[in-house]
């Protein structure tokens, strides 16, 4: 294997595209981390140290990854003492880049010890385990970006334990990546990380037959189907528009349907070792504040946006084939997106007055409530930013078992975070009578184009796609 | 020169699939191998045990001279596998994957590679997502052979491809034998296109092995004959020799499959049923192919 091979392996102009938008990405939770807490003093070893190295690992691992767990790969001759060369060598110098710059901004702390964190964040992605099922990687990634948040939100804090515990960190650290490494390259977890369902061989006549029959014996008596139709798909009726979101989103295996409990759960255990950092009363404090910050619109759009974006997804799904006109399938689209949105800012807006009510009635501190404005100004910057993030994902037909998924996310995170900034400076305007006049047109016009952009999708897209690796222009 | 694939009382289960039971086997060097059987009957695994993809629940399997388990560099270098599908990075060229497959083999033929490029009408520019399954499957041919594999294991290799790019297939196939002297074991269905390359056969039936011979050895074992009736007679509706094993046509002329007798019985066959057999000629595979199930079944 040369350096030219591994080039093209490394795909860099891919690369350096997801290493720009995951910056941003992580740029704008800064952003945010720093409007929560009002923490604004940042620095090098939270962007060095941290974002930079899992940015870079993310990326990279990928690349790496791919072909050890391609079916050919146990066929290729020595392929991973080849990739583990030169992977070896491309994270050692992302190490030294990184460690030098942390260097540059803050020589106190000691060089081996950042750089054994940075070579941990560096690989810390690549071992296989994370893959075993495959939504869990998405949970490990939650798992990073929750570390990562943390260290954004207490680099002094961090800082403050390297230096205090240099040695133990830096041991530990180093003993981590040489683990991850070896771990991932050595020959035997080669054979241990094939991904079997994938090899060709093994997708014979027998095996085959094997899984029809297990999942026949199954079936019987554990897994649920979707439910059936129980009306006339073709009749137009509320009804059947109703059972194609429970169809959709029932139609799932059984650890499908528990992920987003999961995920939940993670994050929630992630934002209670956040709030553990502080004592009771601080809790309470950053708690209030949490809500006031998402009281406001600019925030709250935020995380509907990107919530919304990725379940309306389902429906692009090529499996998805349903029985209802091509008509009928745009109009259930839209309306779920619609319905989607109203009774995501019901729910989260009644959560965040019930929760303000309970740590200002402990504390008598003032009330915060949802008015009807603001209510107004979300349902509106909603709609407007949904759909056209929404409006994206039809016309490059990104979908959910497409790689593009991460860049829609990172679409959002990125809209998000610049429509912050713009209502966050103009805000006061939505509260006159022109601006409310201005909010109806918005949501007018956006909802108008947006329905012509779905019923124009429905109407000329291949339901099959027959390249999802890639996430395709028009057919 | 040893044999490339040896296998003793291999046995693999899954679960309580029985897919290889006690098969021992002895693949000669330098041979085309035919890999026959019905659906089912463990020829992708063994292949997959052949290559070390799947490990044997009893028995042994050796693979160039060496547990296929532990298959290392040097064995590696020297094995090709074409497999039914998923051999690619789908967001590579076919060029850059072929660029990435030479890297790791020395003596990678890039001649060769460009030969078959043009002869099977495959563009190196194309993206790996945008080919057809024929061609997905001519991309899988020619990373399997351009670094002169010792012993080629090919599934299912023509299973997608047109009868021009068979053809072209199995002319290259020919010439990979004269020059590079190895082993191919090729697995297919298409019984009339194999058999121009062939000069072993082994079948297998549910997991069992009928049948390991050289083809033209089976093709002197079996035969057809054309039997017309003595003036004056008609022939039997069933032939009762357990050495007839098939029979079509009518009373006035029949058309049978038999495992060759001595000429002593020929005679007496002729005799006691007042028949002239006025036409032998071999069966080509497609037809040997149910008669060696079907005698395996009989002498079960």
């Amino acid at each position: 294997m040369n350096w030219r091979v591994y080039l093209t392996l490394l795909r860099p102009w891919h690369s350096a595209q997801m290493v720009g938008l995951l910056f941003m990405l992580f740029f704008g939770l800064r952003m945010v981390v720093i409007n929560l807490l009002g923490n604004t003093e940042g620095n090098a070893l939270a962007g060095w140290g941290f974002v930079m190295p899992v940015i870079f690992g993310f990326v990279l691992t990928d690349a790496v990854r791919a072909p050890m767990h391609h079916p050919f790969g146990m066929f290729l001759p020595d392929l991973r003492r080849h990739l583990a060369r030169w992977h070896l060598g491309t994270m050692g110098t992302l190490t030294l880049l990184c460690t030098g710059m942390i260097w540059k901004y803050d020589s106190a702390l000691p060089p081996l010890t950042v750089a054994g964190i940075v070579a941990v964040l560096n690989l810390i992605l690549l071992p296989g385990i994370w893959q075993v099922i495959g939504r869990v990687s998405q949970l490990f990634v939650l798992l990073v970006l929750g570390i990562l948040t943390i260290a954004m939100v207490f680099p002094e804090e961090l800082r403050l334990s390297i230096l205090a515990h240099p040695w133990s960190i830096g041991l530990g650290a180093w003993a981590l990546a040489w683990f991850f490494f070896h771990g991932v390259f050595s020959c035997r977890s080669g054979k241990r990380n094939a991904q079997i369902p994938y090899l060709p061989f093994i997708s014979s006549s027998i095996s085959t037959r094997k899984k029809a029959e297990k999942s026949e014996g199954r079936t019987s008596s554990k897994v649920k189907h979707p439910s059936p139709w129980t009306t006339t798909p073709s009749d137009g009726s509320l009804r059947a528009w109703l059972d194609v979101p429970h169809y959709v989103l029932t139609g799932k295996n059984l650890i499908g349907s528990f992920m987003p409990l999961l995920r939940l759960c993670v994050l929630g255990g992630l934002s209670a070792i956040l709030f553990a950092q502080n004592d009771s009363g601080e809790i309470d404090r950053v708690l209030y504040r949490f809500v006031w910050f998402y009281q406001k619109p600019d925030n709250l759009i935020f995380w509907i946006v990107i919530l919304n974006s990725i379940r309306t997804t389902g429906f692009l799904q090529p499996s998805c084939v349903y029985p209802i006109s091509r008509a009928q399938q745009a109009k259930v689209h839209y309306l779920n997106f619609v319905i989607g949105m109203i009774v995501k800012i019901t729910a989260i807006g009644t959560t965040f007055v019930l929760v303000a009510w309970f740590v200002a009635n402990r504390h008598d501190w003032p009330r915060p409530m949802l008015g009807v404005v603001n209510l107004f100004q979300m349902l509106a910057w909603l709609f407007a930013v949904g759909s056209l993030l929404q409006g994206i994902s039809l016309r490059y037909k990104i979908r959910q078992n497409t790689n593009a998924q991460s860049i829609l996310l990172v679409l959002a995170f990125i809209c998000a975070v610049i429509f912050s900034v713009f209502v966050a400076t103009h805000l006061t305007f939505i509260f006159s009578l022109t601006g409310v006049a201005c909010l109806v047109v918005l949501i007018a016009t956006s909802q108008y184009v947006y329905y012509a952009v779905v019923r124009r999708y429905f109407r000329k897209m291949d339901f099959i796609m027959l390249n999802p690796s890639r996430s395709g222009s028009a057919p | 020169m040893t044999s490339p694939l040896v296998t003793y009382q291999l046995n693999k289960t899954f679960g309580a699939h029985q897919a290889l039971g006690a098969l021992t086997l002895e693949i000669p060097f330098g041979r085309v191998v035919g890999l026959i059987g019905r659906n089912g009957s463990g020829k992708t695994t063994l292949l997959n045990l052949a290559c070390g993809l799947l490990l044997p629940t009893l028995g042994t399997c050796s693979t160039l001279g060496r547990p296929s388990g532990e298959l290392a560099a040097p064995e590696l270098s020297v094995l090709g596998i074409v497999a039914q599908a998923g051999q690619f990075i789908n967001w590579m060229t076919v060029a850059q994957q072929l660029q990435f497959h030479a890297s790791f083999y020395k003596n990678w033929d890039q001649p060769r590679e460009q030969r078959l490029l043009d002869e099977l009408d495959l563009n190196p520019a194309r993206k790996i997502d945008e080919l057809s399954p024929g061609d997905l499957q001519k991309l899988g041919i020619i990373l399997g052979v351009c670094h002169h594999p010792k012993l080629l294991l090919l599934d299912e290799p023509m299973s997608a491809l047109d009868p021009i790019a068979r053809q072209s297939l199995l002319k290259f196939l020919l010439d990979l034998v004269r020059e590079d002297e190895g082993t191919i074991i090729i697995s297919s269905h298409l019984l009339s296109d194999v058999e121009k390359i062939i000069d072993w056969v082994v079948c297998l039936d549910r997991g069992e092995l009928a049948v390991s011979a050289p083809y033209d050895e089976l093709q002197e074992r079996y035969a057809e004959w054309i039997v017309t009736p003595a003036s004056g007679s008609e022939l039997p509706r069933k032939f009762a020799e357990p050495w007839v094993l098939a029979r079509e046509g009518d009373s006035r002329r029949a058309r049978l499959q038999v495992r060759l007798p001595s000429s002593e019985t020929i005679a007496q066959f002729s005799a006691q049923h007042s028949a002239n057999v006025i036409d032998s000629r071999p069966l080509n595979l497609e037809q040997l192919f149910p008669l060696l199930i079907n005698e395996r079944s009989l002498a079960q």
